[in-house]
């Protein structure tokens, strides 16, 4: 509420009722013993306050933002970092969430060598992945732009690495690597051993897992490997399931 | 012998929101309301079980945010106000109800009887809520645990061990600072666990922390028993899993209590069903309606329409309540039975992990089911209520596992944080952190004191932007313009903080500005940053 808008309420002889009302509307606290003189004279200080508040610090800004900094507004933030990067996330046992950038000079270079630039994810579990030896990997094709892409993968507890290239000769050249990934499980891994922590004396045990493995009485839910998470009907039907919260 | 333990365990949590330079805003109201439906309510409990010599435990978060917010003087003052208004407003409706209904004004004495109480409570306490509950800790009642600084989801800041190890590190501070002491377990975001997590937590002393179910059913390797004992992760770390049958009892549509027909009816409240006139200083000063904790309905029946609910009755709604707490503690009477017969004379351990705000703020009921179940649980010796270091001292030996990659979001995974919806954030919740790592390497040494507090402010905006809460509230299409604008905010602002620091040009009275709103962990020091991890 700026200096005028409140003089202006004032000038227009409100009511008692209307000045509690207003008051309390700006988080003043009344008295019940308080006249219509003394809430007038509150709230003529408070447009005096706001008056000075806008003109002492109006320099930089409109005065509604010096008022009002806490207000979050729809600030432009950049869409590209312009830095070189590639990530890869697991959303659930079979989708992984790949999102990168490149700065200008990588795009330039790219772009001297092939005009079509990709994005691969490839299953590299239990292997040292040297470029070429994956199990499977799958692309799909992207610009130079920031950007990312929702990739349905094969199996849950995997490795999965995520690349940006092109092809050249008919052979895959690499740009960027991101780190490397692990899809979560989703059913239960059994062992044939069990270790155990003596937690007087700490020391370590190994046992032969019992044979009597404790029963699950229910699965958890998960997504299944047809839904994507980039959906509007997946999101809505997340959006509306209970959880913890 | 058949004997169990029983840990119930709330979390509370609200996203920081605070805006001092504004009379009163909408957002606000979730603490307000929180803590007039919610926490106080609670203490109240918990205060009624020990005057009446009841023994009951009860483990909490009370995260970082939620506390910064309660010792926050503005945000008091506005309680108070608040809590002034509700009162006044309760006053109306008694006069209002009298050509109403009966039923209606009893309800409305029942309210402003109800608000006075909660008034009695924040007044003689001087607002110092975590202070009340700080002292049910000291007794062993209450076991207080912390939260990662700002309810982060840690999952996908893996790429990050800096700012992990920041969100770990900050909410151990910031509960001494509060309670006075360290905090022993930690409550992470969303149950958001991926295996290594453990070594930050041993790291900064905890020893303790929660899981869904299926975090440890899909451990490695599948524990022995289940989610019924808790488990030590490679690093030593104790887990705590969730029980899925006591979550069901409690949410299902189908079977949960809170949907019983006796119970109050949440979406029908005089915010929304006075006229304008009347209700307008009750309401947000933009006219916009919204909840005003007088609700005078019952659910009434699953497929009655809002507009045909009948009345609410307190006494039926108690009656109800007691039913449910007896059923309940019967149904772990005979899961604890069931466990045990199976688990070779190890005391089965049932973890009731709930959100703190379902008791009081959405099952108005809920705080005192919580008082009848801990009566009747009371000596009981079959469940025994037990604070996770109760339980841990009790162990001799506890197998090793490492947990799953796991949320208690829906679904179990990452989807409700990171979809078509809200996966824009992330870029920018990286480049923020790659430049606060940068930038508190950089200037690790400095001793010009505009930098650090500047730096200081960058860590303020990076923590606050990466709340679960927006992402949550985007996915769940809630209050959306204010979580996307609060991100973008917070982002902007730590990006034009880094081109100050960069171009020696910080602007004091802008910093002043954000460290006026922006106020959360005063004490913060950057140089977290600079720490070398992982």
């Amino acid at each position: 509420m700026s200096n005028e808008e409140i003089l202006t309420f004032l000038s227009k002889d409100p009511t008692i009722q209307d000045l509690r009302r207003y008051a309390k509307m700006m988080g003043i606290n009344l008295k019940r013993t308080m006249r219509k003189k003394d809430i007038t004279r509150i709230l003529k200080k408070l447009a005096q306050k706001s008056r000075q508040t806008s003109s002492s610090a109006a320099a930089k800004s409109s005065p509604s933002e010096i008022l009002r900094p806490s207000k979050p507004v729809d600030a432009e933030i950049p869409s590209s970092y312009s830095r070189d990067f590639v990530v890869i996330h697991p959303i659930n046992p079979y989708w992984v969430y790949v999102m990168w950038d490149l700065s200008d000079d990588t795009a330039g270079r790219v772009s001297d060598h092939s005009s079509k630039l990709l994005v691969r994810v490839s299953d590299i579990t239990n292997i040292i992945y040297d470029g070429k030896n994956a199990h499977r990997f799958k692309e799909a094709d992207i610009s130079a732009d920031a950007g990312n892409w929702y990739f349905q993968v094969d199996f849950p507890d995997a490795d999965y690495i995520a690349e940006i290239g092109y092809y050249s000769k008919g052979d895959f050249r690499s740009v960027l690597k991101s780190r490397i990934t692990r899809t979560p499980r989703n059913s239960p891994k059994f062992s044939d051993h069990e270790i155990w922590v003596d937690l007087k004396k700490g020391s370590r045990k190994e046992y032969k897992a019992s044979h009597e493995e404790f029963v699950f009485e229910r699965a958890a839910k998960s997504s299944g490997p047809t839904d994507n998470p980039s959906s509007e009907e997946f999101i809505k039907t997340i959006s509306k399931s209970k959880s913890g919260r | 012998m058949e004997r169990g333990r029983l840990i119930l365990m709330l979390h509370a949590h609200l996203p920081f929101i605070n805006h001092p330079d504004f009379p009163s805003f909408m957002e606000e109201r979730w603490l307000f309301e929180a803590i007039t439906e919610t926490y106080i309510p609670l203490l109240q409990v918990f205060r009624r079980l020990k005057n009446d010599n009841v023994n009951f435990r009860v483990t909490m978060s009370i995260t970082p945010p939620l506390m910064e917010m309660l010792a926050n003087r503005d945000l008091q003052k506005k309680y108070v106000n608040y809590l002034g208004s509700s009162i006044e407003l309760a006053g109306s409706e008694i006069s209002r109800t009298v050509s109403e209904h009966p039923a209606a004004n009893r309800l409305a004495m029942h309210y402003l009887k109800e608000l006075q109480e909660i008034k009695r409570v924040y007044e003689e306490c001087g607002g110092d809520l975590v202070g009340e509950f700080a002292q049910l800790q000291e007794s062993g009642d209450l076991e207080i645990v912390t939260c990662n600084a700002t309810h982060g989801f840690l999952p996908l800041m893996t790429g990050f061990p800096e700012t992990i190890n920041a969100q770990v590190e900050i909410g151990v501070q910031s509960y001494k600072r509060h309670v006075g002491k360290d905090p022993r377990g930690i409550w992470l975001a969303e149950c958001g666990y991926v295996p290594g997590f453990d070594s930050y937590l041993r790291e900064h002393g905890l020893s303790f922390f929660f899981v869904d179910s299926h975090s440890l059913w899909y451990g490695d390797p599948a524990p022995r028993y289940g989610v019924y004992r808790p488990v030590v992760t490679p690093e030593n770390v104790f887990v705590f899993a969730r029980d899925p049958e006591s979550s069901q009892q409690v949410w299902s549509a189908e079977v949960g209590y809170p949907g019983d027909a006796r119970y109050r009816e949440f979406y029908r409240d005089v915010g929304f069903d006075r006229e304008e006139d009347y209700i307008r200083p009750y309401i947000d000063p933009s006219g916009e309606r919204c909840n005003t904790g007088i609700k005078y309905y019952k659910i009434t029946g699953k497929d009655v329409a809002l507009n045909k609910k009948s009345y609410y009755d307190v006494d039926d709604a108690r009656k109800a309540t007691i039913e449910h707490a007896r059923d309940f503690a019967n149904r772990k009477r005979e899961q604890v039975r069931r466990l045990s017969r199976q688990f070779d004379g190890e005391e089965p351990v049932v973890v009731a992990p709930f959100d703190a705000e379902l008791f009081g703020h959405w099952w108005y009921e809920g705080p005192l089911f919580i008082e009848e179940l801990f009566r009747e649980l009371n000596g009981d010796e079959t469940v025994v209520p037990s604070t996770p270091p109760e339980v841990m001292g009790s162990m001799e030996q506890a197998q090793v596992v490492t947990p799953n990659t796991s949320t208690w979001g829906a679904n179990g995974y990452n989807e409700v944080w990171l979809n078509g919806r809200n996966d824009w954030i992330y870029r920018h919740l990286d480049e923020g952190s790659r430049r606060m790592i940068e930038l508190a390497r950089k200037y690790e040494r400095t001793e010009d004191a505009l930098k650090i507090r500047a730096l200081n402010q960058m860590a303020r905006e990076l923590l606050l932007a990466q709340s679960s809460d927006w992402a949550f509230i985007i996915t769940t299409n809630t209050t959306v313009e204010y979580a996307v604008y609060r991100t973008k905010t917070h982002i902007d602002r730590l990006l034009t903080l880094y081109r100050e620091i960069e171009s020696d040009s910080i602007d004091d009275d802008r910093l002043k500005t954000l460290e006026w709103i922006d106020s959360i962990f005063p004490h913060l020091d950057f140089k977290v940053y600079a720490k070398q991890v992982g």
